[in-house]
């Protein structure tokens, strides 16, 4: 176990001490940032349908749409690339661990930190589209107020992000291994599969990773089924995407299954070896 | 007993062959891997380290199979050519983490970072990051990484790269010390005078095939098509070839300076034989005889077909 958790500290140490970190923690922080501009620009909300509307529109269509995917991609294409890029994976694969464990610890490592990060990021936001409001004194008449309860949504939120962290961490790390170019692939997954057809109104958007973590956070926040219910999506279709009951957590968890088995196949059968290195 | 053993062992690249069929043993001791660069040394270390996979055949150190095998890697200590380092960390952070990844702990992992530091002469650096390092300091953090864990073989690709003759002579005396304690090292370079100075066990690589394999002087003499260079240093060169040109196995005599002649012969055991007969009838003084094409850079030149 010694060096598993030596792996793990190492991994979690040099993710906290390099450069990307910075570039990661601007990334999470843009959405409170517009949230504190529009604040500062903007009149006092007065309607808590709109604020409503500002606080879960923000978490949902920058945070938990594009920003985790977009730090996700980030770390997991470089999970195992970066190692091989910097000629470091010959130290790991050489230690007292085999290729699976090497992926399996660094991923949980990575996944730690971004999990941590993704949750500051998420009170953060909470802090900066709320903090000055009293809810209850607002005005409004959106199904969701007159219950709504920003701390139990915040709950909600933080319970079910790791999932999406963890499954797109997943995806980008297969991705990562799949291909010596993976940027590239991982742009048009995040693009075409996620951005775009997790958010046409067809039945396509059930298959991407987005909408699984929309039914793990709309069963954990039920009031959530307003924001993606809107005009273009038909109420049969709308109830076939969000199922009564449905948590969405078996498919993320099939995703990460599928995507860490996968992984672990190429890292046990491919070299990781940068081809010039090889060739002397 | 070998330590790696190569059987009919191929790798490609695609269409670049980096390994070609190459059969053979590493035994105990120091072997020099030596060949130009491109021969396939780096592969060949490659495979012995499971970094690279087999297109053909196998390949098995301390007998078993060393692909994504923890236990016959963590024998192992392999010290890469190019630089190998994680940014910001110090060259003690960095040999302390791959000596607990290779499972040690406590105060045997202290008490042995504490030692490769020393050896490797790094002790006044090891707090500082990595990064600031000069080529010869990051050679030498690699060296005490490959020797944190204590491990029985030591496969070292060009490890005197980027050291200075101070830190080369250091390392040479290094290897030599661990051989004695019965390690057992695999290290190319292209440096040929290097290797010939920790070892005459040798292990010729060109075009991915081995062309020669075993003791230095022991390769030379199997050279049969290529004749031995006898090379005598005296004051009176030319009164000495007068008395060998007549010899049948002498096949050429040269004047290559002012004090000394070279021999060309097929059979240099009868040459130096009868050499020592003419020496003392003429009472010549002679200050040096010696063999002077069984350098390893001269068998590697002949056995490459490059100029020795």
């Amino acid at each position: 176990m010694r060096p598993i958790a030596a792996l793990f500290t190492f991994t979690v140490r040099q993710m906290l001490f390099s450069r990307k970190l910075w570039m990661t923690l601007l990334l999470l922080a843009a959405p409170s940032a517009l949230i504190v501009t529009i604040r500062s620009v903007a009149p006092p909300v007065e309607d808590a349908g709109e604020l409503w509307d500002r606080y879960h529109g923000s978490v949902q269509f920058l945070l938990v749409m594009v920003i985790i995917p977009l730090v996700c991609m980030v770390y997991g294409v470089g999970l195992i690339g970066s190692e091989v890029e910097g000629h470091t994976l010959a130290h790991l694969i050489t230690r007292r661990m085999r290729r699976a464990t090497v992926l399996l610890v660094k991923f949980a490592a990575t996944a730690l930190v971004l999990v941590v990060l993704s949750e500051l990021a998420l009170a953060a936001l909470y802090a900066c589209a709320l903090a000055g409001y009293d809810v209850s004194s607002l005005t409004g008449a959106a199904p969701a107020h007159a219950h709504w309860s920003p701390g139990r949504d915040l709950l909600g939120y933080m319970a079910t992000i790791p999932a999406g962290v963890v499954g797109f961490l997943a995806v980008f790390t297969l991705i990562g291994l799949l291909t010596a170019q993976p940027l590239a692939l991982s742009v048009f997954y995040l693009i075409a599969m996620e951005v775009v057809m997790g958010n046409v109104p067809t039945g396509a958007q059930a298959y991407t990773l987005l909408h699984a973590q929309r039914v793990a956070m709309v069963y954990a926040i039920p009031e959530l089924s307003d924001l993606f219910h809107h005009a273009e999506i038909s109420a049969g279709l709308h109830d076939r995407l969000f199922p009564e009951g449905a948590t969405g957590l078996p498919q993320l968890l099939g995703v990460v299954l599928a995507a860490l088995v996968l992984s672990i196949v190429l890292v046990t059968v491919r070299e990781l070896m940068p081809t010039k290195v090889a060739r002397e | 007993m070998s330590i790696i053993e190569l059987n009919a062992l191929s790798k490609w690249y695609g269409e670049v062959i980096g390994l070609n069929n190459v059969t053979t043993r590493v035994g105990h001791g120091i072997t020099g891997l030596v060949g130009p660069n491109g021969a396939g040394k780096s592969t060949l270390m490659g495979l012995a380290m499971g970094q690279l996979r087999p297109s053909k055949g196998a390949i098995t150190v301390f007998g078993d199979r060393v692909w994504d095998n923890p236990h016959v890697l963590t024998r192992i200590g392999y010290c890469p050519e190019g630089d190998a380092f994680w940014p910001n960390v110090t060259g003690r952070q960095f040999v302390t983490f791959l000596g607990r990844a290779s499972g040690m702990h406590g105060a045997a992992l202290k008490t042995a970072v504490h030692e490769v530091i020393e050896s490797t002469g790094m002790t006044p650096h090891a707090d500082r990051a990595i990064r600031g390092y000069s080529k010869g300091m990051r050679q030498r953090i690699k060296l005490a990484q490959t020797l944190v864990h204590r491990p029985q073989l030591l496969i070292l690709d060009e490890p005197f790269t980027g050291a200075d003759p101070v830190a080369r002579h250091h390392l040479a005396d290094l290897f030599r010390e661990l051989a004695e304690r019965g390690v057992d090292i695999l290290l190319s370079s292209h440096v040929l005078h290097e290797v010939e100075a920790l070892t005459r066990q040798i292990l010729m690589i060109d075009h991915g095939r081995i062309v020669a394999e075993g003791d230095l002087q022991t390769v030379r003499r199997e050279l049969h098509d290529r004749p031995h260079a006898i090379r005598v240093r005296l004051d009176q060169p030319r009164r000495l070839g007068r008395r060998l040109v007549d010899l049948e196995e002498v096949m050429s005599l040269r004047i290559a300076a002012a004090d000394t002649l070279i021999i060309e012969t097929a059979s240099p055991d009868r040459v130096h034989h009868q050499l020592s007969g003419i020496i003392l009838e003429e009472g010549i003084a002679v200050r040096e005889i010696a063999a002077a094409d069984e350098s390893l850079e001269a068998v590697f030149g002949y056995l490459t077909n490059r100029s020795a």
